[in-house]
């Protein structure tokens, strides 16, 4: 009966075929969601690991309805504040530092950072801020004042209209001041993507800011301590934030949220419409059949090889919408962004997901259209007079 | 000896904008092993509805049909669907053929209704299309063949379970006086050559006078029955139940 079926695919090859496109259509849209979300907890999961054993202190933003951002542009500590923090038992020296955060351009869209922004840090203390990110080339420190060490975005921005990175050894201009790239990060979540990493006094001399910092990173010797730690800050001084990795984490989840919720909304959609479409096709096609179900049930079939035979018709045709969709994705995404390595990369790792989801519309669809089927009367339908 | 098929008081009334109509009432029939019947009246007289009742596709709304003795009344629909299935074959006065499949297709999917072995039901598909004379037509479609070819290719298909009782509604009715005489023949050799036992309705008295025994229906009754011996005898005969017809 799968041969049966199979051949009625093929007898309205053209139906077949629209009702395949519009499947792969939804599935890749499916895909796409799936991935940007994948994307972002990737993104989100690196960034939190450079807060890994840390302390990210911060004044909070003045408007509460605001989310809190990490690092935030708007926050202000003083030097003797800053040290004061910096002195505290039981901190790891190297990992420590004071840092000044300001974007040097405008974010594409409110709520998300810029494209670039000066990170301003104490010589030496580089891997405060830095955490287990990896370089693409040169180094990941200061040797002096006029080096910097930029983020892959930063590299890109920096590159101007000719399209390429600024590479290890050019120089920048960051507000009109010549800078010499030492180093350039690999690709990285959001917060460091764009960085210009400089030496602190620099960066507080550029941005007419000698006597305050943005925030202060302090690494504690053991994660365990992490928690003593926080608590001296916050009895020293209450007027700040104290932000350990899950309490970053649970902000940026609260920001994600709403993108999470978003996504499912399409992913859900996506189903919906697949399996509408698909169910729509079958019921035409049981009814346009209404014959030929007659002739079955007259010479035998049971309602249960009826019900079958629409089930593997439209299981058919929900199956091969999504084998589409998988190279048809990879292709938008090549022409897109991403490489077609990394496209293949989230298409295999959602292989699963998309063919219970092929399984599940292409079953689903079915359910009416069958139920349908399985109704014919022999003699209505094969009533010729 | 018991017989294959039995109506025992049966009717079948329909219910038509709340008018009720008596497409058959109180039938009595019995049918032998072997035996070719032929149910004979004209268009409106009940002889589909009573084919419907006999092979098991419609439930009488009185009386019972019997099946080699069992009460068809007490089945289930799957289990109607059985017997249909193992037990009967089909011949349709349009053919009703799967125009997606093939002559040979057609055959086959009987049998893989029935869950036939793939290696039985190769050769058993060749047997049967070459028995009706279309081993050389086995892959072509339902479109590409004749009328006749496709009742043939019907008939295959109808025999494919060796079912014990065929049924023909109307077997000649699309198909020219020649071609219909040539399906008639075949039908007349598997009774002959085989013992198969058929039942055929029709409206036509040439085609009728191939059968072992004629029942004449009107207005959902048996008018009249009638054993053929013989070709003189069934000239004679038909011509007296046309007349009576008249």
């Amino acid at each position: 009966m799968y041969r049966l079926a199979l051949r009625n695919v093929w007898q309205h090859r053209v139906r077949s075929l629209l009702t395949i496109l519009g499947v792969a259509v939804a599935v890749q849209l499916y895909l796409s969601m799936t991935s940007m979300i994948a994307s972002a907890e990737s993104d989100l999961e690196r960034q939190l690991d450079t807060l890994a054993g840390k302390l990210f202190v911060q004044r909070p933003m003045t408007d509460e309805s605001m989310l809190e951002e990490f690092p935030s542009p708007s926050s202000s500590i003083s030097l003797e504040v800053a040290d004061e923090l910096l002195a505290i038992d039981g901190l790891d020296e190297s990992a420590s530092s004071a840092i000044l955060y300001l974007p040097l351009a405008k974010p594409p869209a409110p709520g998300s950072p810029p494209p670039t922004c000066a990170v301003g840090i104490e010589a030496g203390h580089e891997s405060a801020f830095l955490g287990p990110l990896q370089l693409e080339a040169g180094q990941g420190t200061l040797p002096d004042a006029d080096s910097v060490v930029l983020g892959q975005g930063a590299a890109e921005y920096y590159g101007g209209d000719s399209g390429e990175p600024v590479q290890v050894g050019q120089s920048i201009q960051v507000l009109g001041r010549s800078f010499r790239v030492v180093g350039v990060l690999q690709r990285a979540p959001a917060v460091h993507n764009g960085i210009v990493m400089m030496d602190l006094p620099v960066a507080q001399e550029l941005f007419g800011r000698p006597n305050s910092v943005s925030a202060v990173i302090l690494s504690a010797t053991s994660i365990e301590d992490v928690g003593r730690v926080k608590s001296q800050v916050e009895s020293l001084h209450p007027e700040l934030n104290a932000a350990t990795q899950e309490d970053v984490e649970e902000n940026v989840l609260e920001v994600y949220a709403t993108v999470y919720s978003l996504a499912d909304m399409v992913n859900t959609v996506a189903v919906v419409v697949v399996i509408l479409f698909v169910m729509i096709v079958m019921i035409i096609a049981v009814m346009e059949r209404r014959k030929d179900i007659g002739v079955l049930r007259a010479i035998g079939a049971r309602r249960w090889t009826i019900f079958v035979l629409i089930a593997v018709e439209s299981l058919a045709l929900s199956l091969a919408g999504a084998v589409l969709a998988a190279p048809l994705w990879m292709l938008i995404r090549v022409f897109v962004e991403v490489g077609i390595v990394s496209a293949a990369e989230v298409v295999l790792s959602n292989w699963i997901r998309i063919g219970l989801l092929a399984v599940l519309a292409g079953v689903g669809a079915s359910l009416l259209p069958a139920w349908r089927a399985v109704q014919v009367d022999p003699l209505e339908a094969l009533r010729y007079e | 000896m018991e017989s294959i098929v039995a109506a025992k008081d049966v009717w079948r009334v329909y219910q038509m904008n709340g008018v009720s109509v008596e497409a058959v009432r109180g039938i009595d029939l019995s049918v032998e092993p072997g035996e070719f019947v032929a149910i004979v009246g004209p268009s409106g007289s009940g002889k589909s509805s009573l084919l419907h009742l006999l092979g098991a596709m419609d439930r009488p709304t009185k009386g019972d049909v019997f099946f080699g003795g069992q009460a068809l009344s007490g089945l289930s629909d799957g289990q109607r669907a059985d017997l249909r299935l193992r037990r009967l074959g089909f011949v349709f006065q349009t053919f009703n053929l799967l125009p997606t499949l093939s002559a040979a297709g057609n055959v086959d999917v009987a049998m893989r209704l029935a869950g036939v072995g793939h290696g039985e039901r190769k050769v058993r598909t060749a047997d049967l299309l070459s028995r009706v004379g279309l081993a050389d037509r086995a892959d072509h479609l339902p479109r590409e063949l004749s009328g006749g070819e496709r009742q043939r290719v019907a008939i295959a298909r109808a025999l494919a379970n060796k079912p014990s009782l065929l049924l023909a509604d109307e077997p000649t009715g699309n198909l020219d006086t020649q071609t219909g005489a040539g399906v008639l023949e075949l039908v007349r050799g598997l009774c002959d050559d085989d013992g198969q036992t058929v039942i055929m309705v029709t409206h036509d008295f040439r085609a009728a006078s191939y059968a072992d025994r004629v029942l004449l229906l009107r207005d959902g009754s048996v008018r009249g029955e009638t054993r053929l011996e013989g070709e003189q005898d069934t000239r004679e005969t038909l011509s007296r139940l046309l007349a009576a017809e008249l």
